[in-house]
């Protein structure tokens, strides 16, 4: 095809033209179908159908297994958690595992990782579980679990509710924060469609309101409340408080400020010691 | 420490909280409440074996927490005593932190300290940090300050049985 100069003059912008609106439509396009399948993918979590994902548990810092028994041999142990199913789980799950109840350790933290990596804003510490179900496991020698001098064994299971993201590339879980052996057994998310946060919710409240049904009232004067002034989100972290700030912040405050030290407990001693003489 | 029909394990703990604080120079004095399951009193007498800084009395009728907390306290000797409930638990510092606020300030009558719950599963929520002493804006009357596990003085024991039967009911209702 040949143009001559004047043809090409004429041409050349309406082809111009042309392809910035192609280009414009394109991105339109995209962006209305990136809408679309985000809502298609967020109904879709919704209505998800129940799925169970048991978790592989890979120690990547400051753990140490022998003989199945996890110990933590730093101040920040890791495992990254592998689904068997081969995705990561996603949306609202039920988060279980079987732990030692007598051993007290920071409740652990989840991280998130949505392709930026894991960070601080993405965690999720599980401090409030929604059940706690004791097993009850005899020892041969007859012993209860609950003895602190004996081999720490499973003697509950506790489930968490939590949403994650309808995006996770990856997940990381830090039990505790300081050195020691733990219990984390048998841990598994379960996906849960709409149906099942609402009956998750359900099982949470409508227990304590059958043994005490005078709490009815109080719990619809609360919600009512909640819904007034902080509207459904605000309603959403009444029935299931995930954000768990203020318990987050007390967690930290508690490990900052009310844990004590080998060092704290002998300067301690010292002290006492010093009020004795000086009593004396 | 009064004491009716407390889970074993929870018991336990509250015991042994006692037992693990860093000041040593303390005597717990316990309350049976004429409780009906076994285990306390069983409990009770393990607990008292061997230690002499622990003392039980079981009362043959139930009296509720303010008769049973005088039974306790009518076992005390001590200048001082830390108001625990059978399903309390003391950080092991916390006798320590009172003994460092009465030498410091040898004229106080009360002290009284910051408080939180704690679950079954051994994880503090809910803190209730309590403020300065403020008489005029807060009464101590209106808040519940002092309950526990405030220290207070015994000044002699002709007025151990200062607690009053209403008061629990109004406080149990809190």
């Amino acid at each position: 095809m040949r143009f001559y100069p004047y043809e090409t003059r004429r041409v050349l912008p309406e082809r111009e033209n042309t392809l910035r609106h192609s280009g414009r439509r394109i991105e339109q396009l995209k962006e209305t179908l990136a809408n679309r399948l985000g809502t298609v993918e967020y109904l879709r979590c919704i209505f998800r159908w129940p799925h169970l994902h048991p978790m592989r548990l890979d120690p990547i810092q400051d753990i140490e297994v022998v003989n199945g028994q996890f110990h933590s041999i730093g101040d920040n142990p890791q495992f990254i958690l592998h689904s068997t199913v081969g995705r990561p789980p996603a949306g609202w799950v039920e988060i279980s595992y079987l732990a030692w109840s007598s051993k007290r350790w920071m409740p652990p933290t989840l991280f998130v990782d949505t392709g930026n990596g894991f960070s601080g804003e993405q965690a999720i510490p599980l401090i409030c579980p929604v059940r706690v179900e004791a097993i009850f496991i005899k020892r041969n020698n007859g012993s209860t679990p609950t003895d602190s001098t004996a081999t720490p064994t499973a003697d509950v299971r506790l489930h968490f509710l939590v949403c994650l993201p309808n995006h996770v590339r990856a997940l990381r879980l830090d039990p505790l924060s300081s050195q020691g052996s733990f219990v984390l057994q048998a841990l598994s998310f379960k996906e849960l469609g709409a149906v099942g946060v609402v009956l998750a919710m359900l099982r949470r409240h409508l227990k304590s309101v059958w043994r005490q049904p005078w709490l009815l009232r109080r719990v619809a004067h609360d919600a009512w409340q909640t819904l007034r002034t902080e509207g459904v989100f605000g309603l959403r972290r009444y029935f299931l408080p995930q954000g768990q700030t203020d318990a987050e912040a007390y967690e930290q405050w508690v490990r900052i400020y009310d844990t004590l030290t080998d060092g704290d407990r002998s300067a301690i001693r010292q002290l006492l010691c010093a009020y004795r003489i000086s009593h004396s | 420490m009064p004491v009716y029909d407390t889970s074993e394990e929870l018991l336990r703990k509250a015991i042994a909280s006692v037992r693990s604080q860093l000041y040593d120079n303390w005597e717990l004095c316990i309350a049976d409440d004429a409780s009906t399951a076994q285990h306390v009193k069983a409990l009770l007498a393990e607990a008292r074996a061997g230690a002499a800084h622990i003392k039980v009395t079981y009362r043959e009728t139930k009296g509720h927490i303010s008769l049973a907390s005088n039974s306790a306290l009518a076992l005390a000797t001590g200048e001082y005593v830390v108001l625990l409930d059978h399903e309390d638990e003391l950080t092991e510092h916390a006798l320590y932190l009172v003994v460092v606020e009465l030498n410091a300030h040898p004229h106080v009558v009360l002290v009284y300290s910051d408080e939180d719950k704690i679950t079954e599963y051994g994880v503090r929520h809910e803190p209730y940090f309590k403020p300065d002493w403020n008489p005029v804006g807060e009464p101590l009357g209106s808040l519940s300050h002092h309950h526990r596990p405030g220290s207070r003085r015994v000044p002699s024991k002709e007025r151990l049985d200062r607690w009053d039967v209403r008061d629990c009911i109004r406080t149990s209702r809190l």
